[in-house]
């Protein structure tokens, strides 16, 4: 349950990530299909991007596909 | 789960919803997609977005428009509406967000990917276990009432019956289940 802390310079500056993702503490036993069937759906990405509009940090919060092309900040 | 990222994938880090590893006003987004239902205590995850994200995205949906829209649900396994009413949906997105708009996700019919409803116009993809088991929809369910449901659909599509039903689903490009993206803060 103790998630590993996140230096607070890696998201101020020269080292900030463009994205970070928190997966669940408790991961569930999970199908070995879900990689390959759980692929993200370019035109939800759109409009998930165009929602995050200018936002330069994201955290993803969960497990769900999502789209990668956001730029990681560096 | 993080064995199975495709390579390219943002950093991750283990933690829970519930107490995100990150400071107040941490970063300028939080998203969550078809997530927030599976969290242990989902008001506490959706006040934990608010908390280091000033502006919060969600992919969640209407448990009752799915169940009325989706043939798959409606015909052949209505338990996944009782199971979905008690799920923090939409509703309570809407409520502990300060939603801003509320946006529909219509499913296209060639979706890449594979949630419960991604199939509704390739319906003999349910007949196929490793679908089912990428769809916690499913794999949560009584597996004998899944099964079961499963043999009526292959009996009907093998009959024409499906076909002769839903015939007029094939001409579309996408269809409107009930997925929706809120935007709020």
């Amino acid at each position: 349950m103790n998630a590993p802390p996140i230096p607070v310079r890696a998201l101020a500056g020269g080292e900030a990530l463009g994205r970070l993702e928190v997966l669940p503490g408790e991961v569930r036993d999970c199908a070995e299909t879900y990689g390959q069937k759980r692929r993200p759906e370019p035109r939800w990405a759109a409009r998930i991007h165009a929602a995050l509009g200018d936002a330069r940090t994201v955290v993803n919060v969960g497990r769900a596909p999502v789209p990668t092309s956001r730029p990681i900040v560096r | 789960m993080i064995d199975q990222r495709p390579t390219g994938a943002a950093p991750a880090v283990r933690a829970v919803a519930e107490a995100l590893p990150l400071p107040d006003d941490a970063v300028d987004a939080a998203l969550a997609v078809f997530a927030v239902h599976h969290w242990r205590d989902p008001i506490a995850g959706l006040a934990e977005m608010r908390r280091v994200a000033r502006r919060q995205v969600v992919v969640t949906w209407h448990p009752g428009m799915f169940s009325d829209r989706f043939w798959f649900v409606r015909d052949y396994l209505p338990q996944v509406a009782a199971h979905e009413a008690a799920l923090a949906t939409l509703d309570t997105v809407t409520r502990q967000l300060q939603a801003t708009a509320i946006v529909a996700l219509p499913v296209p019919a060639d979706c890449t990917d594979g949630f419960f409803g991604a199939y509704w116009s390739r319906p003999h993809a349910y007949l196929d276990s490793g679908v089912r088991a990428a769809i916690s929809a499913l794999a949560l369910l009584d597996q004998d009432e899944v099964a079961a449901a499963v043999s009526r659909l292959a009996a009907d599509l093998a009959s024409g019956r499906w076909g002769a039903r839903y015939h007029d689903l094939l001409d579309l490009v996408e269809l409107d289940l009930g997925y929706r993206l809120v935007l709020a803060g």
